[in-house]
């Protein structure tokens, strides 16, 4: 047996109470003489032995009654099964998976139906002397009265996103670790693989859990664009059939909103799609299953950027540069023209290299000075050296000569790319900086694979407008672009701060805003892992999570409150109690009743 | 007027008169009227006296002249028997007469009216043994010597009913009227065989059951320890809790009583101390 609230127990004194005013009742009474003793014998002679019965009983019962009301209010229960209606006042913490996967129809009704019946029941157990949080996919935890979470579980709504488990349960072990009675974790989910992540920390866990076989699902992967801005000529969209294996099924490729083909596709490589020419500016290309029970996963989109080759001017002779750029006229990248001058500063847009004279610098300097530019060519460097990788470049490339490239503010523009730790590669306004001449006396770059696709960035990116393209999972964050403004999904536009974190609430693709301009989008997808739908089986669980007591939905009545194992002894003690006072009011008034 | 009253207008020879003339008032005669005289006592002759009234015999044996005095003779001799025992002496209120008080005031009552009627009484006192035995006669001074006697009445210890009577067998020569006044805290089989002796010698008996209210109707709530003052034994209770069955007990001592009195042809009358003397001694003698 144990207490919840030990300290009552003090109170037990009071049961010598009974006994203490038995003795004190018993002290020598007043003495009154009476002749008629005699009467007093035989009016006593028979029911004396029965009244010291009924003190002793009505002692017993004095007592036994204050050691229930103590014992009651010191919140005994015992350990072990729960062999009483009610349990021990307990912590609870139920986390509610409505994660995206809870929208797939199990049976007839979507998985969430189940889960809030479930977890209704749980609630349903609950007394006013428990503590219960409710814990979904917020992640912030609710406390409140089992009716007011009650209310919350009933009006939940499938939350379009994952869903991590395993991190909920850690964060249920803090909360109890903070109460002061029994607690433990009750996770009503429908035991979808990917959800039930590792946890820590330790107590009693209760998984209610899906009984039965899941849908079958198939779901598409995100769609990849390639490289972009496209050009106006068209280009493919890249897809991946998703869960279990199934005959092909009816797809529709759509470009915003309207279906440009049609088509079956079937589980196994990606399947990479033409999408017709299309003007210049945003488009949604979308491509949409045939509905099934899980319909979260049936569309994949991604946003797609046309825009015009850019127009590059540039001094031919150079074999690496014309090379590249043929490669690059080639696929559309890039057209002959004066938008962008590749080499040296032009009037416009320009990417910078150092001139094969070096006499030439200061001259050179005093122009870029002249165009505002805050950077400036400084001294040779020479020596073996390393470019870094990063957005621009993703690979690392040998540098055996270059200029130090020399800011005099400090911030001033963006470095692209980093020598061994220093700029090598600036954009200050519409001029780019190289730190090195592209050919192979000063850096290996011209001979890798990865020139082309530095010059296509640059010359389509960089200076055409650099776009903020990403994938994300809704409620994820996602650190936005420094000058980013507004995020714009649907016709819904909201003001962000650039270069902060932002979470989009759930699938489709968002727009980031610069000013008027959009600069980018976020395309807000589930993770692969949501369309496996197919649930953890009881002992991967238990392995998953060590100890956890794994139930199902149908049995969260008495699952609840049950890890504890702690049955309540009040409601016992109080109707002993009660027991007490009915058993002594009866025998004082059947006593009173026998000697009248 | 109520006894407590009656007691604090004096002593007993005041207020017996008191209490009988209040009683007198609407009775009649005695049926018992005597039909013939007796030597009562001789007095010094006196001139004018009748001759025949002149003892000859007493003349010839001391030379004197004495007249005879002849009482009228009744044909009732009545025996008061009181006990006097350490129960009696109690008083279940400080302002109630004690059941002796009572009882010697209603015996004295009760001896005025019997002489007044020319029915000769007679007394005995009795606690644990007889204290004194007062012979019956009729003549005068007698109610005052047994005024004196129960007012000289001293609380016994016990109670020894059944030698008393016996005293009364051999005091009673003749039928007479034994009137018993006791609270009949005592052997009832004893006491009880007794005055049923006492009936078959052809007396009429009468026993006045004394009894204090108190005694009636068991007081009081707390736990008390109640000792007899005779024989010192104690029971140990609440009043609260017994005074039903403390009340059908009495009820049944006082039914066995009334009982076993009719039984034997005797008549029995309970009489609180609270009882007015007046109703206590139509009770008594069967007004």
């Amino acid at each position: 047996m144990g207490f919840t609230a030990p300290w009552a127990l003090a109170g037990l004194a009071l049961a010598a109470l009974p006994i203490l005013l038995h003795l004190v009742q018993r002290r020598e009474p007043p003495e009154r003489a009476f002749p008629a003793v005699r009467y007093l014998e035989d009016a006593t002679r028979d029911h004396r032995r029965q009244l010291r019965l009924r003190h002793l009983l009505l002692l017993a019962l004095r007592t036994l009654l204050v050691i229930a009301l103590v014992l009651a209010a010191a919140g005994a229960f015992v350990r072990g099964a729960m062999p009483f209606g009610r349990h021990a006042p307990s912590a609870l913490v139920l986390i509610v998976d409505h994660s995206a996967s809870s929208t797939a129809v199990w049976g007839g009704e979507p998985a969430l139906t189940g889960i809030q019946r479930a977890a209704d029941a749980v609630l349903a157990r609950a007394t006013a002397g428990d503590r219960l949080w409710l814990l979904t996919a917020t992640g912030v935890p609710r406390t409140g009265s089992a009716e007011e979470l009650r209310a919350a579980v009933a009006t939940l709504e499938p939350a379009a996103r994952p869903m991590d488990l395993g991190a909920a349960v850690a964060v249920a072990r803090d909360l109890l670790a903070g109460v002061d009675r029994p607690g433990e974790v009750v996770v009503v989910t429908d035991a979808q693989g990917s959800a039930i992540t590792p946890t820590r920390g330790e107590g009693p866990l209760t998984v209610l859990r899906a009984d039965g076989d899941p849908p079958p699902n198939r779901g598409l992967a995100a769609l990849d664009a390639g490289a972009q801005p496209w050009g106006g000529d068209g280009g493919r969209v890249t897809a991946t059939l998703l869960g279990v294996a199934t005959d092909p099924v009816a797809a529709a490729l759509e470009v915003d909103g309207r279906t440009v083909r049609e088509l079956l596709v079937a589980s196994g490589a990606p399947l990479t799609l033409p999408v017709p020419p299309l003007t210049a500016g945003w488009h949604e290309v979308r491509l949409t299953l045939a509905p099934d029970e899980f319909r979260l996963d049936d569309t994949a989109r991604v946003a797609v950027r046309v825009a015009p080759p850019a127009a590059v001017a540039w001094t031919p002779g150079d074999r690496w540069l014309d090379a590249a750029l043929d490669v690059l006229a080639a696929d559309g990248r890039v057209r002959a023209g004066a938008e962008i001058t590749l080499g040296s500063l032009g009037r416009g847009r320009s990417v910078v290299v150092p001139p094969s004279d070096l006499a030439l610098l200061p001259a050179l300097n005093r122009a870029l000075a002249g165009r505002g530019l805050r950077w400036r060519y400084g001294a040779v460097q020479d020596g073996a050296g390393a470019l870094d990788s990063g957005a621009v470049l993703p690979f690392r490339a040998g540098v055996s000569r270059r200029v130090v490239l020399e800011s005099a503010t400090t911030g001033a523009g963006e470095v692209l790319v980093t020598a061994d730790g220093a700029p090598w590669a600036v954009r200050d306004g519409d001029i780019v900086l190289l730190g090195s001449r592209l050919d192979p006396a000063w850096t290996e770059l011209p001979l890798t694979a990865g020139f082309v696709p530095l010059l296509d960035h640059l010359l389509t990116r960089t200076l055409s407008g650099d776009l903020f393209l990403t994938t994300a999972v809704p409620g994820t964050p996602v650190v936005l672009p420094g000058l980013v403004t507004g995020v714009t999904r649907a016709g819904n536009e909201v003001a962000v701060e650039g270069g902060a974190p932002w979470r989009p609430a759930g699938p489709g693709i968002h727009y980031l805003l610069r000013g008027v301009d959009t600069v980018g989008a976020i395309t807000a997808a589930l993770p692969d892992g949501e369309s496996d739908l197919v649930p953890l089986t009881d002992a991967e669980l238990r392995n998953r999570w060590p100890g956890a007591v794994v139930r199902a939905w149908d049995e969260a009545d008495a699952a609840a409150f049950g890890s504890s194992g702690r049955g309540d002894l009040r409601p016992l003690l109080l109707l002993l109690a009660l027991g007490c006072v009915i058993g002594e009011s009866l025998l004082a008034g059947r006593g009173r009743s026998v000697v009248r | 007027m109520h006894p407590a009253d009656v007691a604090r207008l004096g002593g007993i020879e005041v207020t017996t008169a008191g209490i009988v003339e209040g009683f007198l008032a609407g009775q009649h005669r005695s049926p018992r009227r005597g039909f013939s005289v007796e030597f009562a006592e001789h007095r010094q002759y006196q001139p004018g006296d009748e001759p025949r009234y002149v003892d000859w015999k007493l003349l010839g044996r001391t030379d004197r002249l004495y007249v005879k005095q002849f009482e009228e003779e009744t044909n009732l001799r009545a025996m008061l028997v009181v006990d006097a025992s350490a129960s009696m002496a109690w008083r279940g209120d400080p302002a109630r007469l004690t059941k002796l008080d009572y009882a010697t005031r209603l015996a004295a009552a009760m001896a005025l009216v019997l002489l007044r009627q020319r029915d000769a009484t007679g007394l005995v006192t009795f606690a644990d043994t007889v204290q004194s035995v007062t012979p019956a006669r009729v003549r005068r001074g007698q109610w005052a010597q047994l005024a004196g006697e129960l007012g000289a009445i001293q609380p016994g210890q016990g109670t020894a009913a059944e030698p008393a009577l016996r005293q009364v067998v051999a005091a009673l020569r003749r039928r007479g009227m034994v009137v018993f006044c006791s609270d009949l805290l005592l052997d009832r089989t004893l006491t009880l065989k007794a005055l049923k002796f006492l009936r078959h010698r052809g007396h009429e008996v009468l026993v006045l059951h004394i009894a204090d209210p108190a005694e009636l109707e068991l007081g009081g709530g707390e736990e008390t320890r109640f000792r007899d003052p005779e024989t010192g034994e104690s029971v140990t209770l609440a009043p609260g809790e017994w005074a039903g069955a403390y009340r059908r007990t009495v009820d049944g001592v006082v039914r066995a009583w009334g009982s076993a009195c009719r039984a034997a042809g005797m008549r029995y009358a309970l009489l609180p101390t609270d009882l007015p003397f007046g109703t206590a001694l139509s009770r008594a003698l069967g007004a």
